[in-house]
């Protein structure tokens, strides 16, 4: 049998595969990726795109929880604020009953409700970002203001809903008539307008009607709080479970695209080896034929 | 009987033909490098007798012939066509690869930028900065689509430029095959076998570029036909190979006798290139045209349902596609609300704190509404990426199975055509020695005449 060998076809064709192998190989190994083209492992390359995806998906979702958690905690804050203010004025309506109360302390009373009326319309009127928190969605609007010498709501009943996991949501603007006024005739600003005038007067009775609907109103405050207390612990969870979901997330996405530095290592050895091989093959290949002994 | 003289002859006719296997020997030691040499051997047959008794008259050289084997040429012609093909073909999705990217750098990203963009305006969907970052991203997101169309586009058009510059090629070949043919013909098989070699190279040079059927003529020639009969070469004319633009992307088809044979290249080079301008760089064209349109036709109708910033009914969010065919490279943030983000729409209500709209153009992040209600727009990248990839990974197993099938044939067609050093030298000192013995037994003759020549002085 006639034995050719074609140093130039089979001896570079040696070298360039074991050139190729160790090219990837250093390739893997400073870059740190196991994939360089959508070619290495397509199969692999599209699961990393969905892992990134999915990845993608809990930040977003992620950035959405810390945005409402910061508009619950205020509102939160806001409501505490209100609820706190409310009961002072109980106190101070109550205190302001009986037939023993001087003119003057019942003055200062109906001063100190007018004071605490204007701080809760404050309260309610609270911004986040430029936008009120207790306005529903009209919320460029503040929630309370004095039209024609009236309190008037100027939100509506819509309240902004955001996702802060998948299908889970919760409300980042509040209706602010459903925690002023609900289901009476009147909001609780025009309840103490009107108590403090008893009050000044010593209307008993009214003043009675006044503690009553502060009672209705810091009742409804306090509902309103323990939604939100509720959304707060939803958006807790939520963020816990976001932050596992995206190291198992993490994980997948790291095998999926990131190179086995112990293993690419080992790689880069071999092929490092098969290049010096072939290099060697190739050299020897350069051997002496008949020619050489004939003389 | 014969004399004396006639020992002269069969000494002369033996350093000639041992003369003419050094000759043999040299040539092939010559052209050892050279491609397409087919070995030579010497042919040698012995003077007979030409009356009872007679020792015979030497020996005759019968001729110089070539170990070429036609079957292996051919194989490795039909091979080489196949490497061919797959190396333009590979050559083509390496650089598409190379233009997707990996994933997390791509339009996979732009993709991402723009539904969280849409998420956190849902968290303050009255902020000016959201809305900027909304009209950014749309941005960020058409140009990585025109970007990419237009990387796509302009393979095409370097492909269709490869496709002229090899039918050119293929042109020039066919010429001088048909030249080496109408030689080869002429000379009647006489003192061919050099013109044979360099046909067969020229030969295998075309089946690199396309996929001719050879046909062997009666009287030596090679006629080249295209598969379906239209003659490239015959005998010693050859047909050149036209080319016809089409407007308006100027690629070219392949005329051949009127014939319009483009679709008739599937191998070769030039099948290679034609397969990947028409076919392969065609389709992911479309695929990005219609995953484009899908994102442009899905964010603008849920878009339109909404009202902007300051309470008016929104329109478009893309300029509406006209059509999936160019939705890619034509994708662009609606003019009027790249100008002024005050017209994107969050609100479902009017109310300028309602975000339902923001939230539903968020939600189609996760909405299978791509893909003809199948996937979702990562999914349909994704989709788009693997089917590169998997291109890229086939072209790549192919080339590599083709290139080792035909180094085999090529070895092959050494063990059979090749020129072996080892060889050689072992046909130098046969054919040395023989001259040598010839010289001698020349010298013999002469000795022996001369003492002839002596005795009758």
């Amino acid at each position: 049998m006639r034995v050719i060998y074609d140093v130039v076809r089979d001896g570079l064709f040696a070298i360039n595969t074991a050139s190729s192998q160790l090219a990837r190989a250093q390739q893997q190994l400073s870059s740190g990726k196991r994939i360089s083209g959508a070619g290495d492992d397509p199969r692999g390359t599209q699961q990393a795109i969905a892992e990134r995806s999915t990845l993608n998906g809990i930040d977003a979702y992620t950035k959405t929880n810390d945005a409402a958690a910061a508009r619950l905690a205020s509102a939160d804050s806001v409501l505490t604020g209100y609820s706190d203010k409310l009961t002072s004025a109980i106190t101070t309506a109550l205190s302001a009953q009986g037939t023993q109360v001087n003119p003057a302390a019942l003055a200062s009373s109906a001063q100190a409700l007018r004071s605490l009326r204007q701080a809760m319309v404050s309260d309610l009127n609270t911004t986040s970002n430029g936008n009120f928190l207790f306005s529903g969605t009209n919320s460029n609007a503040a929630a309370y203001a004095q039209v024609a010498g009236t309190w008037t709501y100027q939100g509506n009943a819509d309240t902004a809903q955001v996702e802060v996991e998948s299908g889970r949501t919760v409300s980042v603007s509040f209706n602010g008539r459903a925690i002023a006024q609900g289901s009476d005739t009147t909001d609780v600003f025009t309840a103490l307008d009107t108590l403090a005038t008893a009050v000044e007067n010593g209307d008993n009775a009214s003043i009675a009607t006044g503690i009553d609907a502060l009672q209705r109103a810091f009742d409804r405050a306090q509902r309103a709080q323990a939604l939100l207390g509720t959304d707060e612990q939803g958006v807790d969870s939520a963020q816990i479970r976001l932050a596992s979901l995206r190291t198992a997330a993490e994980s997948r996405r790291s095998k999926l695209e990131d190179a086995n530095l112990a293993q690419a290592a080992t790689n880069l050895q071999k092929a490092d080896t098969a290049y010096r091989a072939a290099l060697g093959a190739v050299s020897s290949a350069e051997r002496q034929s008949l020619l050489d002994y004939l003389r | 009987m014969s004399g004396l003289f006639d020992s002269l002859s069969i000494a002369t006719s033996a350093l000639t033909a041992y003369r003419t296997g050094l000759d043999v020997a040299g040539q092939n030691i010559a052209n050892i490098n050279t491609p397409g040499y087919v070995r030579r051997t010497v042919t040698l047959a012995e003077r007979a007798p030409t009356e009872a008794l007679g020792p015979g008259h030497g020996v005759d050289v019968l001729g110089i012939q070539a170990h070429r084997s036609e079957l292996i040429d051919g194989r490795i012609g039909h091979e080489q066509a196949g490497l061919s093909h797959d190396s333009a073909l590979l050559d083509g999705l390496k650089e598409v690869e190379s233009a997707i990217g990996l994933p997390g750098s791509s339009l996979d990203a732009d993709l991402d930028g723009l539904f969280t963009s849409f998420s956190q305006l849902a968290t303050d969907v009255t902020s000016s900065s959201a809305r900027d970052s909304v009209v950014r991203q749309a941005q960020t997101l058409a140009q990585g689509f025109g970007a990419l169309s237009g990387r796509i586009t302009e393979l095409q058009r370097s492909t269709n430029v490869s496709v002229r510059d090899a039918v050119g090629q293929l042109n020039q070949l066919t010429d001088r095959f048909a030249q080496l043919n109408g030689q080869i013909i002429s000379r009647n098989g006489t003192d061919v076998e050099a013109l044979k070699d360099e046909r067969a190279n020229v030969l295998a040079d075309i089946q690199s570029l396309a996929d001719v059927s050879v046909i062997t003529r009666g009287d030596g020639g090679l006629d080249l036909t295209m598969p379906q009969g239209q003659a490239l070469v015959l005998g010693g004319t050859s047909n050149a190979v036209s080319l016809v633009s089409t407007a308006p992307s100027g690629a070219v088809s392949l005329m051949l006798s009127d014939f319009d044979v483009t679709s008739q290249v599937t191998n070769g080079r030039l099948g290679g290139l034609i397969t990947l301008r028409d076919t392969v760089l065609g389709g992911y064209q479309t695929n990005l045209d219609q995953l484009a349109y899908d994102v442009a036709t899905q964010v603008n109708a849920v878009h339109a349902s909404g009202y902007d910033a300051n309470g008016n009914a929104a329109g478009n969010f893309f300029t509406a596609p006209a059509a999936v065919a160019g939705a890619a490279a034509a994708m662009a943030v609606d003019p009027s609300l790249a100008a002024d983000s005050q017209l994107l729409a969050g609100s479902a209500t009017g109310a300028v704190g309602d975000n339902q709209t923001a939230r539903a153009l968020a939600g189609i992040r996760n909405a299978r509404v791509m893909s003809g209600g199948t996937a979702t727009a990562a999914e349909a990248w994704s989709n788009f990426v693997y089917q590169v990839g998997s291109d890229v990974a086939t072209a790549q197993s192919t080339s590599g199975t083709r290139e080792a099938v035909v180094r085999q044939l090529q070895q092959l067609r050494d063990q059979a055509s090749g020129v072996s050093l080892d060889e050689e030298a072992a046909n130098l000192m046969k054919f040395q020695r023989s001259y040598e013995a010839s010289a001698r037994f020349f010298t013999t003759v002469n000795d022996t005449l001369t003492t002839l020549m002596a005795m009758v002085q």
